[in-house]
């Protein structure tokens, strides 16, 4: 079943008549060049651009969702977060739980689990690497137990290693829906195909604000399809494990 | 090792102590507990007239100043997500300064006696203000930057017009050392402008404390942590405005304590920006409430205005924070 549905949704120049959905349970990678529109899609969702058109969650229009209703169901893991303050990992964590008013420890520290940043709690969070920094980010998503989570490019300036690392723990999230509770899904926007392929189960190749193609990668990772949209030639090996897309020029 | 459980008991046992200190600070030798009893009884003895009708309003119009300017640095620093911002950045100090000025020269709000500059300048704050957030448009950092600059440039360059066609020496001089800044000479008729506006104010910049401290992460973040950046941002502005606005116009330019304040409370709350607030508050209070004990500790003469000194204080502080800032960077 969709979570999320858009329906013909527009934003001024960045985005046309986008048709997309977001199935229960489902990790949807976002893919395109650079000023494709992936981060202003997310941003449509997350409520910090009004739009033309409809998103619907759970058949019910989004923009009928109190902004703290909103802010329950959708977390947004936005591009290279920083900290105005210097913070402790704690209270970043923290910080996701402020649309439900509260600062549930129990939440708090199962988030920190989750991305295995409990034993830095209270540590200041601009003393940590990138690659520990950007758990602490995730945690802080988490910790508001969205059911849809929004992470816009997580992979970017970290090194290989904690590149698996984010979207491992981004799958994990899908798969800890606890007993009773609404399911989880993950609509990710990324620049590197090969991680694309072999962490989504679908993809949205978007171009030029438009969904160029959309389905499994199999059928959006075509050599025409890259051609067409990143203008480069490439080898792509789905089969391979891992997956293998590299550009040939 | 800091403890930040002690944090409230420390700043409220610290205020007490101000507060009674101030109370017994001054020229005539009496005590204090006996007086505020016989005051409280409405005894006409010495002791109740010393201790009740001057020097409480003065410490309880110190310690309001101080928390309004604690808080108002606080919430704008939290809002901008800049330790450098001061109140004086809304405009709102300037503006009263201006409305002071025309009571001094032109002779307005005559009815109100010795509480027209007072009102004058909180008139003088809020119009101020409201240019401000009617420039500034939205609430974003930089706007609320820039157009505070502006009209704080504005309001300045036209209190300098003001003195510039001083109509008499005695006018300009008792504007100048009111701009200085002094709490003495206040009475009950101030406390009364002044208690309702830390309540207003107060309490704008505390129902916003939430997207205080989602705004850490910046606007996005915040909006789509379902706050109201929008609004929110301007209620902080109007409240931290309230503030300054009547602190100033009631007790003249007190400097660096609204920018000094958070900084010193800041390590004690883990940096929080929503928890500086109530300590800033506190401790703006503890400050003034001491640099204006300090003032008449000193040997009698011309009085050293309560604004020369708490900058004169300050700006070694605030030297040592850019050095210990700089220390952090290299």
């Amino acid at each position: 079943m969709a979570v999320i549905t858009i329906n013909d949704l527009s934003l001024d120049k960045r985005l046309k008549s986008i048709h997309l959905d977001l199935q229960e349970g489902e990790v949807l990678g976002l893919i395109g060049p650079n000023g494709a529109g992936k981060t202003s899609l997310l941003h449509c969702l997350a409520g910090i651009e009004s739009f033309q058109g409809e998103i619907l969650l759970k058949q019910q229009p989004l923009n009928t969702f109190s902004d703290t209703a909103r802010a329950r169901r959708l977390g947004l893991l936005p591009q290279g977060s920083q900290s105005a303050w210097s913070l402790r990992v704690r209270d970043v964590i923290s910080l996701g739980r402020l649309p439900w008013q509260d600062e549930d420890p129990a939440k708090i520290i199962a988030a920190a689990e989750l991305t295995g940043v409990d034993q830095w709690m209270n540590h200041l969070v601009d003393q940590l690497s990138g690659g520990e920094q950007l758990r602490v980010w995730l945690a802080r998503v988490f910790a508001g137990e969205p059911e849809i989570l929004l992470a816009d490019e997580p992979l970017a300036s970290l090194d290989l290693y904690y590149q698996c690392r984010v979207l491992s723990l981004l799958r994990d999230y899908v798969k800890a829906r606890p007993e009773g509770k609404a399911s989880r899904s993950v609509m990710v926007s990324l620049h590197d195909l090969s991680m694309a392929a072999r962490y989504c189960d679908r993809l949205c190749l978007l171009h030029q604000g438009r969904v160029w193609s959309l389905g499994r990668p199999d059928e959006v990772l075509t050599q025409q399809n890259l051609l067409d949209v990143y203008q480069v030639n490439c080898q792509i090996d789905l089969n391979a494990v891992p997956p293998v897309v590299s550009v040939l020029g | 090792m800091i403890y930040p459980a002690l944090t409230y008991p420390v700043l409220i046992l610290l205020l007490i102590v101000s507060s009674l200190l101030s109370l017994s600070m001054g020229s005539s030798d009496v005590v204090v507990f006996k007086g505020l009893w016989e005051w409280i009884f409405q005894q006409e003895t010495l002791d109740a007239i010393v201790v009740g009708d001057i020097r409480l309003p003065r410490t309880l119009i110190a310690l309001l100043v101080g928390a309004a300017l604690g808080l108002s640095g606080a919430a704008l620093q939290g809002l901008l997500r800049n330790p450098l911002a001061d109140p004086g950045l809304t405009g709102a100090s300037q503006g009263a300064a201006l409305g002071a000025a025309a009571v001094f020269y032109f002779g307005v709000f005559p009815q109100a006696g010795g509480a027209a500059p007072a009102m004058a300048g909180l008139l003088g704050a809020g119009l101020a203000m409201m240019l401000m957030l009617f420039l500034a448009g939205s609430a974003r950092q930089s706007m609320v930057i820039m157009a505070g600059l502006a009209i704080s440039t504005l309001t300045g360059a036209l209190l300098a017009m003001v003195l510039n066609f001083a109509p008499n020496p005695y006018a300009m001089q008792e504007l100048v050392f009111w701009l200085l800044g002094s709490v003495a000479n206040r009475g009950f008729e101030h406390l009364w402008i002044l208690l309702p506006a830390l309540i207003i104010g107060g309490g704008l910049v505390f129902s916003q404390r939430r997207l205080l401290f989602g705004l850490s992460l910046g606007e996005n973040v915040a909006t789509s942590l379902g706050l109201s950046t929008r609004w929110g941002s301007r209620l902080v502005v109007l409240g931290a405005a309230i503030l300054v606005g009547t602190a100033v116009s009631i007790a003249g330019a007190i400097g660096f304590v609204g920018l000094i304040v958070p900084h010193l409370v800041r390590p004690f709350v883990s940096n929080r920006p929503d928890k500086v607030l109530l300590p800033s508050a506190l401790a703006g209070a503890i400050l003034v409430c001491l640099a204006d004990t300090l003032i008449r500790s000193l040997p009698p003469g011309p009085e050293l205005k309560l604004g020369v000194l708490t900058s004169l204080l300050g700006t070694p502080l605030f030297i040592w924070l850019i050095w210990r800032e700089r220390r952090r960077w290299l």
